[in-house]
């Protein structure tokens, strides 16, 4: 019981080490929009990268609005990606998922250097829902079939 | 990560089709990373940093490690060893994947380099989904018929 108890608390305690590790290391870069929001003084030209938990708010004809939870900031499209913004802005709509590498530029908006909408997201989490429940049914038959630890 | 019914479907066939001998913590282990991990990053996008050493070959470590404490001793190694290698194997499909942020740090913590193959992008997989339906659908019936003549045989014994 004593190796149990000591044996799970010991591997807790790692675990919390490595994130209080991860998130303070980590955390130093600057990679979601309600941070980049508190840092307003960011150095111009700053490369931000945001993950793909980052929504498209609004759609312009050359810029979009990035948003994560109920902070936004613009995104401006540069020229050189431009022709690949045209073809790809047609099949998007506000909701879609998105992930970016950008420059920070002053006052306060994101100019792209690259992009990755991630069409199909929103099915990808529904579908990922419906798989813990086929999970959880096949671990049920075959526990119940004897196949256990 | 590809879709979790990737991940299930990977899972069960190196269950079923190479080594039979694993238990359920196999499969359980082949969603663990996922369970850990994204459920927080989809709802609280700033705890990321928080939840990625449970996607890592070293959080994973001890999270099995603590699973398997759970248990009784007789078990242990049997459930560290599935839940492991379930996730292993989860943790080598994700390495096909390209992001442009938020990847994978396998070594961490001895190391911040990111690794990945950049094959795909992380819901490209969702193309297979057809083809896991039409598997799926299958595996499904075979277990009926089975059933449906384990009780037909068994009917005509008595």
């Amino acid at each position: 019981m004593r190796v149990r108890i000591v044996g799970f608390l010991s591997c807790l305690v790692g675990l919390a080490v490595l994130s209080f590790y991860s998130a303070r290391v980590g955390s130093a870069a600057v990679d979601t929009i309600p941070e980049i929001s508190r840092h307003r003084g960011l150095p111009n030209g700053q490369e931000v990268r945001l993950t793909s938990d980052v929504k498209i708010a609004e759609i312009g004809s050359d810029r979009f609005t990035a948003e994560q939870g109920r902070a936004r900031i613009d995104v401006l499209i540069p020229d050189d990606l431009r022709r690949d913004w045209d073809t790809t802005r047609p099949g998007i709509k506000p909701g879609d998922y998105v992930s970016l590498r950008a420059a920070y530029r002053a006052p306060g908006y994101l100019e792209a250097r690259e992009y990755h909408v991630h069409k199909g997201r929103r099915l990808k989490i529904w579908v990922s829902v419906a798989a813990l429940l086929i999970v959880g049914l096949l671990v049920v038959k075959q526990a119940r079939e004897g196949k256990n630890a | 990560m590809p879709d979790l019914v990737t991940h299930v479907i990977a899972g069960y066939g190196v269950q079923r089709g190479l080594w039979p001998r694993l238990s359920p913590w196999f499969l359980v282990g082949a969603v663990l990373p996922d369970i850990l991990t994204r459920p927080f990053t989809i709802l609280w996008p700033g705890s990321f940093w928080w939840t990625m050493p449970l996607h890592t070959p070293l959080g994973l470590l001890l999270v099995c490690a603590a699973f398997a404490f759970l248990h009784r001793p007789a078990a242990r190694a049997s459930v560290f060893l599935n839940l492991g290698a379930g996730s292993l194997v989860h943790v080598a499909l994700d390495l096909f994947q390209a992001h442009l942020a938020g990847s994978y740090f396998l070594f961490f913590p001895f190391s911040w380099r990111s690794i990945e193959v950049d094959l795909i992008w992380p819901e490209t997989t969702l193309y297979l989904l057809p083809l896991w339906i039409a598997i799926g659908l299958w595996l499904a019936i075979r277990e009926l018929r089975k059933k449906k003549c384990a009780v037909t045989l068994g009917t005509q014994g008595t």
